[in-house]
């Protein structure tokens, strides 16, 4: 991991990418829509960054979605 | 008439907006993105700051100005080249930045800061140990570029360990 993670020990899990598919937007389109660089969303996608609270808060509003559905501290389940 | 927008720049950190958010918004692929060539201009520049610290090594003063000279270009090229490696991270403001890069800008500076200590005890030995040939008393005579080494690696450090500790960038899916 980078040193940007926030807390190694304790990953967060995200469906980050899989909901932004779903809705079919691009890293780009969501990093404009929540203020971010589109490499923060990489990032995030890829578990190598943690948000903060109104950061994951501001991406689930985007992705029209309630925050335990983006983010968890435990896996999420397959097909979910 | 549309009046343009006048870049702001920030004394502070030593960039401008505009440069910084041209960095940030560059989608062109570049191997100053990934990592390996990243690493490989802080190799080079750490070695090129050393080599400035030895000039005082160099019996000849004219020969010692004119290596003084090309290393401080050099470093000097490699210092604004890793800036636009990390994207301008390094010395970009709060306001530029979100916030991963301003965590990651932090974490920088904490390393480097930390780094700064061994530069800092590096150049007290060089100064203990080269020969002085100053009959004067001036503590910095033939130093000049010891000094010059220590300036630009403050300057440099937080670049370098971003441009070390960045993982190699992902293109835009």
């Amino acid at each position: 991991m980078s040193i940007m993670s926030r807390q190694k020990e304790d990953p967060v899990f995200n469906r980050v990418e899989e909901l932004r598919l779903a809705k079919g937007l691009t890293r780009q389109q969501l990093a404009d829509a929540v203020g971010v660089h589109y490499q923060t969303v990489g990032y995030l996608e890829r578990g190598e960054y943690s948000p903060s609270l109104v950061l994951a808060l501001k991406i689930a509003a985007a992705l029209e979605a309630e925050v335990p559905e983006v983010f968890s501290i435990k896996p999420f389940k397959k097909g979910r | 008439m549309t009046a343009k927008r006048r870049s702001k720049f920030f004394w502070f950190e030593g960039v401008t907006e505009a440069e910084v958010v041209r960095s940030l918004n560059d989608t062109r692929p570049s191997r100053l993105r990934q990592q390996g060539p990243r690493r490989v201009l802080v190799w080079a520049n750490a070695l090129v700051l050393l080599a400035m610290g030895l000039i005082a090594l160099v019996a000849q003063p004219k020969l010692q100005s004119y290596l003084e000279i090309a290393l401080l270009a050099v470093t000097l090229g490699l210092y604004l080249t890793l800036r636009k490696a990390v994207r301008h991270i390094s010395d970009a403001p709060n306001e530029l930045l979100d916030e991963r890069q301003i965590a990651a800008r932090d974490a920088a500076y904490t390393v480097a800061y930390r780094g700064l200590a061994f530069v800092v005890v590096a150049v007290f030995l060089l100064h203990i140990l080269l020969p002085s040939e100053s009959d004067t008393g001036d503590l910095l005579a033939g130093r000049g570029s010891l000094i010059l080494a220590f300036v630009m690696a403050a300057a440099a450090l937080p670049a370098m360990v971003l441009a070390w500790s960045l993982p190699s960038e992902q293109p835009e899916a």
